[in-house]
């Protein structure tokens, strides 16, 4: 296995454990109203965004290793 | 997750807002830089130098370098979102200080200053709790001089405390109300820590006892008051010498010596815990971990006035007494609950450093009395 497909999989965990560090964190309870929904609902979005890039980060990682890591040679 | 519902007033009242929202703000500000160091390294991985563009996987590889750059940039501006609701939060706290407190305190001041017959310097409408405090005392106070003695009962070796509780808990009580304890570190300098009790009598300099609520006026008001003055004292009994690091740390009255402690600048100040202190016009200057924990049901952090703009960081929050439970909400028992919350609240690092350096050391405990 290659430097850079190593390089994409730590990229992929550490983009992971931020999303799963980031479901721990909330607004407090005392914020209320529509400006403290909109940020909750933009903090799933940036959740799940990082889940995402993270799954796509491996499944580059597995086409990886022949000749580069983004190109199939 | 627990919610320890704690309410973090920053320096100068810049921000307000909750812990766990802080932290948050804080942690949307890390990811935002790993997101910005992942998306960074995998622009540094470069696809074949022949064509690179032929490539589809390139093409995809460079579809999730933008979205990795996109997540970074959505994490700035949550973050952003939430510094900014914490700054309006602190402009209300700023605008109920300037609108209600300060009119109210001159209004307090006024009354009192008219009622003693004293004339204090400026203007009526910028009085406040300060002048107030000295036109009780009367125009001629004076402290009486204090005697300090040490209380030689047996004492055990203790290791320096290492939280805002453990410090909260070795306040000591009434019966000797100054603890000091001194260590050395590792490279041999010594620092020291005092422990300052609260109001143990609520007469008006007619007892023994200088912690009692003619201190408070003093200190309130700015002028030198016996129970200062015995601090000083044990200090110095202790062979602490002026410019020595020296933590303060008190309850109540205690919380005012020590902030005047503190701020006097005769002793290099390490840090400043106070607990439920009527702190009001006192305030931090110095560069220093400072934090003041107060209650919203204790009335005597209230009894120092309006707050003047500090550098040290508050703590808010209900002391869980029941209501009208106004001993209970200020016990020092409530504020060591308080003291452990802030130990474990996720926004414990704008609190400054409270670890101690391991060493151990016998305290000192002095009794103090008025003399003559």
């Amino acid at each position: 296995m290659d430097d850079s497909r190593w390089a994409l999989i730590e990229h992929a965990q550490a983009l992971r454990a931020l999303a799963e560090q980031l479901g721990a964190h909330g607004v407090g309870e005392r914020w209320k109203g529509p400006a403290s929904r909109h940020c909750e609902a933009q903090l799933v979005g940036l959740e799940q965004e990082l889940v995402s890039v993270a799954r796509r980060l491996d499944v580059a990682s597995q086409h990886a290793g022949v000749h580069s890591v983004w190109a199939d040679g | 997750m627990s919610q320890s519902g704690l309410w973090i007033v920053g320096p100068e009242t810049v921000w307000v807002a909750e812990d766990h929202l802080l932290a948050l703000q804080d942690y949307l500000v890390a990811v935002s830089a790993k997101c910005s160091y992942v998306a960074d390294s995998l622009w540094r991985l470069q696809p074949p130098e022949e064509n690179p563009w032929a490539s589809t996987d390139w093409g995809v590889a460079h579809r999730v370098l933008a979205d990795v750059e996109g997540c970074a940039q959505r994490a700035r501006s949550i973050a952003r979102a939430l510094g900014d609701y914490a700054a309006e939060c602190a402009r209300q706290e700023r605008a109920r200080v300037a609108h209600f407190e300060t009119p109210r305190d001159a209004m307090i001041a006024t009354v009192v200053v008219s009622i003693a017959g004293v004339d204090p310097a400026g203007y009526p409408r910028d009085w406040g709790i300060p002048e107030a405090a000295a036109a009780l005392l009367g125009g001629e106070y004076s402290p009486q001089s204090v005697l300090v003695e040490k209380f030689d009962g047996g004492v055990t070796p203790v290791s320096q405390a290492t939280t805002l509780a453990e410090r909260i808990r070795r306040i000591p009580g009434p019966e000797h109300p100054i603890r000091i304890e001194r260590y050395r570190d590792a490279r041999g300098s010594l620092e020291t820590e005092v422990f300052i009790s609260g109001t143990s009598e609520w007469s008006v300099g007619t007892t023994e006892n200088p912690f009692d609520l003619e201190g408070n006026l003093a200190l309130v008001a700015g002028i030198p008051a016996a129970s200062y003055l015995a601090v000083e004292m044990a200090l110095r009994r202790s062979g602490v010498r002026p410019g020595e690091n020296v933590r303060f740390i008190g309850h109540s009255q205690g919380g005012l010596i020590a902030t005047r402690m503190a701020e006097s600048g005769r002793y290099t100040t390490t840090g400043l815990l106070t607990a439920g202190a009527p702190l009001g016009a006192v305030s931090v200057r110095g560069d220093y971990p400072a934090v003041h924990l107060a209650h919203t049901d204790d009335a005597v952090p209230e009894l120092g006035g309006a707050s003047a703009p500090t550098k040290g960081v508050g703590v808010r929050r209900h002391s869980g007494a029941g209501a009208g439970d106004l001993a209970g909400a200020h016990s020092l028992e409530a504020y060591e609950k308080t003291a452990i919350a802030a130990d474990g609240s996720p926004a414990g690092g704008h609190f400054g450093s409270w670890s101690g350096g391991g060493a151990s050391t016998r305290p000192e405990f002095f009794r103090t009395s008025r003399v003559g």
